[in-house]
C-alpha cells in the first residue's frame, strides 16, 4: 500500500479507505480493483502493463455508490478515479468518482444508474477518450440531469500556467 | 510532459490544485454536431456541367469587386505587428457600411454586419481611433456604421483570451449568432491559435475551427483573418514578388486556406504612416499591382499615395542587398592606399557605409589577411596604449613599427 501510494503520489489514507471500501486490494503482488461484479488485476511484467480479470465480468468500478451521490465523475480507468478521490473530490459526500474498466466498456443498460444525476465525463485526452465521450454521452443524455465533460485544452493551459 | 488523463494531471498539478483546475474546466458535452454527423447530413451535391453553366450568381457577393473579399470565402490580411492592419480592416468595414470606396476600390454590401473579435486594442485605444475615423463620415453614415459594426472589447479577465478551446468556441459561436454577423474578423490569428501556430498541424486545426465557427448557420459568412507577418527587412522584401505567399508567419497552411490575401508592409523602418499594400493571393481574379497608402493622422484613415514609386522602393531594398553582396577584394583594395596603411576600423566603417554589416566586413578582412597578403595587417605602436591595427597592401617594415 505504501509503495503504491508513493509511486502514484496518493495519500496513504486514500488507499486505506479504498481498501476498506472494499474497492482496492492486493493479490499475489498484483493490484486488485474490486468490482461488485468481479476483480480486475493489474501488474507489470518485463516492463509491460498487464490487466486481467481474476474472476467475474466488467461493470462500473464503484458502481454501487452512484445511488448515494448527486454528482458523478465518470472516469476512464480506476486510477483516474483514485486520483480524484485523493484530491478530495468525495469530501462533500454528494460527489463520487466511479470508473469504466476501459474506454470501450460501457453497456447501455448501465445508463439507468445515472438517472437524474449530474454527470461529468472525465475521459482521457486522446482519440479513445474522445470516442468514449461521444458514445457514453449519447447513451446517458436521455437519463441524466446534466452532462458535462472535461475541457482538455483549458486544462493543458492550466498546467502550463502552473 | 503531455497531460493525457486525470492521473497525469494529479501528478503535474498536485492534489491541491487538481480539483480547482478540473472544476474550472468542465463544459457541457457537445453532442448535437456529432448527432448530425451520424446520419443527418444532407447528401453530397452533384451537378452536371450544363447545370453549373446555368447557375446565376449575385455580383453583390463580391464585397470588393476585385475579389479580395467575397461572401462565403475566407480572406486574410498579413503585416508586421503594429503596422496598421486592424485599422485598415476597420476602414474597410466603415467604407463597406457607407458605400464609400476603400483605397479607391469599390465596395458593396452596406447591409452586411461586421464583427471584430480582437484581443489587442484596449477600449481607450479603440475610442481614440474610432473618434477620429468617424469624424470623416456624415451623421447618416455614422448611424449606418453604428448599426453594422461590432467589436469584442477587452473589459473582463477573460476578454483577451479567445484561444479556440471548447468554451471559447461556444462564446464565439454565440457572439456570431447573436450579432448575426456576415463578416467575422479574427484579429490577430495568433490569439485564436489552438496550441503552437508555428506547426502546420495546429495552424490547420485552428483555421478549420475558424471556418467551422464562422460558417455555422450561414455558409456565406466570411472569416477574415488578420495575421502577423515576418519581421525585418527580409520579411518586408516578401510583401510582393515571388515570395509574397510566404509573407505571413508559418503562412503555408494559411495560404492554402485563404481565397484572398492582402499583404501590408511599412515603407520605412521607423514609420508606419506610409504603407505598401500588395496582393498575397487572389483565387477569383487577377491580382492588383502594389501601391502605397498614407495615413491621415486627423482621420486615422489611409488614402492612396500615387506619388510614391513602389518599384523604386522595391529596388532600394534589393539594392542594399546587392551592395552587400559586392564585397570584393578589389573593392577593399580601393580603400587602402598603395604604399601606406589605413586604420582597420576606418575600412570597416567605409564598408558599413556601403551597407555591409560589421560582422561580415570583419570576417572578409580576416579571411584575406596573412603574412603573405593579399591584405597585410600592420600594428602601429602607441605609447601607453594598445597597438592600432592598420591594413595595407604590403608587409610592414621594421622601421614602420
Amino acid at each position: 500500500m505504501e509503495r503504491i501510494a508513493k509511486a502514484r503520489g496518493w495519500k496513504r489514507e486514500t488507499i486505506r479507505d479504498l481498501t476498506i471500501g472494499p474497492h482496492l486490494g492486493w493479490h499475489e503482488g498484483k493490484l486488485a480493483f474490486i468490482y461488485e461484479s468481479g476483480v480486475k488485476l493489474r501488474w507489470r511484467q518485463h516492463g509491460e502493463r498487464i490487466v486481467r480479470w481474476a474472476f467475474g465480468k466488467p461493470w462500473l468500478w464503484r458502481g454501487s455508490i452512484i445511488d448515494t451521490a448527486s454528482t458523478i465523475y465518470l472516469c476512464e480507468g480506476e486510477t483516474d478515479a483514485i486520483s480524484l478521490i485523493d484530491a478530495g473530490l468525495e469530501s462533500d459526500w454528494r460527489t463520487v468518482a466511479v470508473a469504466l474498466p476501459s474506454a470501450t466498456t460501457f453497456n447501455e443498460r448501465w445508463a439507468d444508474l445515472f438517472l437524474g444525476k449530474e454527470v461529468i465525463l472525465a475521459f482521457d485526452a486522446d482519440k479513445a477518450g474522445r470516442e468514449a465521450t461521444h458514445r457514453v454521452s449519447r447513451l446517458l443524455r436521455q437519463h441524466v440531469a446534466s452532462l458535462k465533460q472535461l475541457n482538455w485544452r483549458g486544462l493543458q493551459r492550466c498546467k502550463l500556467k502552473t | 510532459m503531455q497531460v493525457k488523463d486525470v492521473s497525469d494531471l494529479h501528478a503535474e498539478l498536485g492534489r491541491e490544485k487538481l480539483l480547482p483546475a478540473i472544476q474550472a474546466s468542465v463544459v457541457e458535452v457537445q453532442v448535437q454536431d456529432r448527432q448530425q454527423s451520424g446520419n443527418k447530413r444532407p447528401p453530397l451535391t452533384i451537378r452536371t456541367i450544363v447545370e453549373i453553366l446555368a447557375m446565376q450568381f449575385d455580383p453583390a457577393d463580391f464585397i470588393l469587386p476585385n475579389g479580395y473579399l467575397t461572401l462565403g470565402e475566407s480572406a486574410a490580411m498579413c503585416g508586421m505587428g503594429g503596422v496598421g492592419k486592424s485599422r485598415l480592416v476597420m476602414q474597410l468595414a466603415l467604407c463597406c457600411r457607407t458605400g464609400r470606396e476603400f483605397l479607391r476600390w469599390e465596395t458593396r454590401g452596406p447591409e452586411l454586419r461586421w464583427l471584430f473579435l480582437q484581443t489587442e486594442n484596449s477600449c481607450r485605444r479603440l475610442q481614440a481611433d474610432l473618434e477620429r475615423m468617424l469624424s470623416a463620415f456624415t451623421p447618416a453614415e455614422r448611424e449606418a456604421i453604428n448599426t453594422g459594426v461590432f467589436l469584442h472589447t477587452l473589459e473582463g479577465d477573460e476578454d483577451g483570451f479567445l484561444a479556440l478551446d471548447m468554451a471559447n468556441c461556444e462564446r464565439i459561436s454565440d457572439a456570431i449568432q447573436k450579432i448575426d454577423a456576415d463578416i467575422v474578423v479574427f484579429d490577430p490569428l495568433r490569439d485564436f491559435g489552438i496550441d503552437d501556430l508555428n506547426t502546420d498541424a495546429h495552424m490547420t486545426e485552428t483555421l478549420r475551427e475558424i471556418s467551422r465557427l464562422t460558417r455555422r448557420g450561414n455558409a456565406r459568412r466570411v472569416p477574415l483573418v488578420i495575421h502577423h507577418a515576418l519581421t525585418g527587412k527580409a520579411g518586408i522584401q516578401k510583401v510582393m514578388g515571388f515570395d509574397r505567399s510566404s509573407f505571413g508567419r508559418n503562412s503555408k497552411v494559411l495560404f492554402m486556406w485563404t481565397r484572398a490575401q492582402i499583404n501590408v508592409a511599412p515603407v520605412r523602418p521607423d514609420d508606419n504612416s506610409t504603407l505598401i499594400i500588395a496582393s498575397g493571393k487572389c483565387s477569383n481574379f487577377s491580382e492588383f499591382q502594389p501601391f502605397a497608402v498614407r495615413l491621415n493622422f486627423d482621420t486615422m484613415l489611409y488614402s492612396r499615395d500615387d506619388d510614391f514609386d513602389v518599384e523604386e522602393w522595391r529596388d532600394s531594398l534589393d539594392k542594399a542587398k546587392s551592395v552587400a553582396d559586392k564585397l570584393t577584394l578589389d573593392g577593399v583594395f580601393a580603400m587602402i592606399p598603395e604604399t601606406a596603411s589605413i586604420p582597420k576600423n576606418t575600412v570597416i566603417q567605409k564598408l558599413q557605409d556601403k551597407g555591409i554589416g560589421e560582422k561580415k566586413a570583419r570576417a572578409f578582412l580576416d579571411g584575406h589577411k596573412s603574412a603573405s597578403g593579399p591584405i597585410y595587417e600592420w600594428h602601429i605602436k602607441r605609447s601607453g596604449k594598445r597597438d592600432e591595427i592598420h591594413l595595407a597592401r604590403c608587409a610592414q617594415r621594421d622601421w614602420e613599427r
